[in-house]
């Protein structure tokens, strides 16, 4: 992959390019290859997807970029640029200043991201205070700003978070990743948790404010139908790697590996004909040890001789739209 | 709809909890869960109760299998009311009715083989003369989920099998009692999307082969629509519209449910739907508001709707709905 992503639409306002990127976890029973390779390129301004089943390595790529890995696991190869600067390499010292000023995160499940001993207010200060040149009263007013964008009462300042719905929770977290400007934010299934009528408002939110504030995001889900609605481009992942990506209407209109199409025609719809919902035979690999060759060929109907020995890689199967997948040569 | 084709038939039920009493005063309130629902599932479809958290639908599912009391109401099946079955008769009765749970990562004691998980049903029912007998009925119970050869699970931990695989195991210890009803309560929500289909096919599968009958219970309308034959949409402890589930999400009538459909993400980025998003969030069902308790965040509220509770209408054949200004085009 390392040769041709450079020639992956690379533009000029790209603000991350993830070159590469392998991420191991140590476990008593061995080595997890979490994230085996994984390059692509994030613009300015767009919304980026990151889409696959659990386990496929979508957090783990998202912690990586933030450089969060818990101790048990190590980024064992490639490059992070953000910016121009490798983030790989980069000091401990150096990544402080970068997170919530430049990239910031919303965490999956509101609830258990959020300090239950602080209320609101203080927890949106002190991320300001801790990062600017600011005073108690500007990180204040701040804090009030960042309230009303979101969509909540002021008057909510004080309130702990156990005095929250899951929604206004949520709210205060998109609050929080605001609060230092950044121009990157990483959602990672930020409405998964949520009922369908909340989840709607939220997502109209994010698109709000990414419109407003013209920030870049990566949003991380399993919900197909979400990235749907949200996201500019996506990126397939599968096994630890991506297996498909592009403009998220070419990947929905004409997806390429089978994983792909499969994993779409999987998903019910409240709209269109009622077809027969189809599984996916099998469960995903151990990433102990995965499978040689494509990682998705145990599983794939299309599988050939060929799927089982060598790796395909990413090629450009229309106008920026990429899939790995031996039939279409990769 | 004559009385035979009917299996359970539950009316005007009510499940109050006591939220608080007064530090001084006698004054009580309650978390009103459920508050006046009534419906009845025929015999071998699949009714769906759909909802947002905090609507009742599983208060519902945990009253029904005798794990919540009833504050009033009645549901019967088969003739007899499991809400005020004598002591003696309660356990042989709860045989009819079985639960399926929604996560499969918890709802299995990690302690307790396959082989014991399946068998405990039969064993505190007493069900199994002999060894022989149950292992019999366990290995059967796990072919017909799916998992074969049976022997190659009986031995296995819930941590050795795949999210999928311990559906399956759940499923077959519900299934290994025969029983009339099963109320699955989210089944699939805690899956993989790849696997969900899988499972709900096998739902299907038992059902002709064992000639069940489903009350599932969900949040996720297009799995329902997919999946189910009838649905009711509760809104805060009542059910606001019911009917075929092809009328209810094609030409919906009440303007919950309509707004509900319409903020249901489709995996289709050329589809740009109109959405209808309502302000603000559920209620507090310890304060449900006066009259239509949708009033508060109904686009089309009139005055008179904060004063009168709206009864379900019959407004087409089969559809019901409880607003009095359904507009029926």
């Amino acid at each position: 992959m390392g040769d041709t992503s450079d020639a992956v639409g690379r533009l000029p306002d790209t603000l991350l390019s993830v070159e590469d990127l392998k991420t191991q976890f140590h476990t008593r029973e061995g080595v997890v290859q979490a994230v085996r390779g994984v390059s692509f390129h994030l613009h300015d301004g767009e919304v980026f997807g990151l889409a696959g089943e659990s386990g496929c390595g979508k957090t783990t790529a998202a912690l990586s970029i933030m450089r969060l890995l818990p101790p048990t696991a190590e980024i064992v190869n490639g490059q992070i640029l953000f910016k121009g600067k490798d983030m790989v390499t980069m000091g401990e010292k150096e990544l402080r200043t970068l997170r919530w000023k430049d990239i910031s995160i919303i965490f999956q499940g509101s609830m258990n991201a959020l300090n239950p001993v602080k209320n609101i207010s203080e927890q949106i200060t002190e991320a300001i205070l801790l990062h600017e040149k600011a005073t108690y009263a500007e990180a204040l007013e701040r804090t009030k700003s960042l309230l009303q964008k979101v969509g909540l009462n002021v008057s909510k300042l004080r309130s702990y978070p156990h005095e929250l719905s899951g929604g206004m929770r949520q709210r205060v977290m998109i609050a929080m990743s605001l609060a230092c400007n950044p121009s990157l934010v990483i959602a990672d299934e930020p409405v998964t948790a949520l009922d369908v009528m909340v989840q709607a408002q939220i997502l109209k939110l994010i698109k709000n404010l990414q419109n407003e504030l013209n920030l870049s995001m990566i949003l991380i889900t399993h919900d197909l139908s979400v990235m749907a609605d949200a996201c500019n481009r996506l990126a397939i992942m599968y096994a630890g790697k991506i297996v498909e990506y592009g403009g998220v209407e070419a990947i929905f209109d004409d997806p390429i590996h089978p994983y792909t199409a499969l994993l779409i025609k999987a998903f019910p719809s409240i709209e269109g004909p009622i077809g027969e919902l189809r599984s996916i035979s099998g469960t995903p690999p151990a990433l102990r040890n995965p499978p040689s060759g494509c990682g998705f060929n145990p599983r794939c109907p299309r599988a050939r001789e060929e799927c089982t020995k060598s790796e395909p890689q990413l090629v450009e199967v229309g106008n920026g739209h990429f899939a790995a997948c031996a039939r279409v040569g990769g | 709809m004559k009385e035979s084709q009917r299996l359970l038939d539950v009316h005007d039920l009510k499940v109050w909890f006591l939220a608080r009493k007064s530090f001084l005063s006698k004054a009580k309130t309650f978390v009103r869960a459920v508050d006046g629902v009534s419906f009845d599932v025929r015999h071998g479809e699949i009714f769906c109760l759909v909802g947002e958290s905090g609507c009742g639908k599983t208060t519902i599912a945990n009253t029904l299998l005798g794990l919540v009391k009833a504050t009033s109401g009645s549901a019967t099946l088969n003739g007899m009311n499991l809400l005020s079955l004598p002591k003696e008769q309660r356990r042989d009765f709860r045989r009819n009715t079985q639960m399926i749970f929604q996560d499969p990562y918890e709802s299995l004691n990690p302690h307790m083989t396959i082989f014991d998980i399946v068998a405990e049903p039969l064993e505190v029912n007493y069900l199994a003369a002999n060894p022989d007998e149950k292992e019999s009925r366990v290995a059967e119970s796990l072919k017909a989920v799916g998992l074969t050869p049976p022997q190659a699970f009986l031995d296995h931990y819930p941590h050795q099998l795949s999210g999928g695989q311990r559906q399956r195991v759940t499923i077959a210890a519900a299934l290994v009692l025969k029983p009339a009803l099963i109320v699955a309560d989210e089944p699939v929500s805690m899956l993989d999307i790849s696997v969900r289909a899988g499972i709900l096919k096998l739902m299907l599968d038992l059902r002709s082969e064992f000639n069940l009958t489903y009350l599932f219970i969900t949040h996720d309308l297009a799995t329902a629509r997919n999946f189910v034959d009838r649905v009711a949409v509760m809104y805060l402890g009542r059910i606001v519209e019911m009917g075929d589930t092809k009328s209810v999400i094609e030409t919906p009538l009440h303007p919950y449910t309509k707004a509900l459909i319409s903020v249901v993400p489709v995996p289709d980025p050329k589809t740009k739907k109109q959405k209808t998003l309502l302000a603000g969030e559920i209620p507090s069902p310890i304060e449900i508001p006066s009259g239509c308790r949708f009033h508060t965040r109904c686009p089309i509220a009139r005055e008179s709707c904060s004063k009168q509770e709206p009864e379900l209408q019959e407004v087409r054949p089969g559809h019901y709905a409880a607003c009095p200004f359904v507009d029926v085009k």
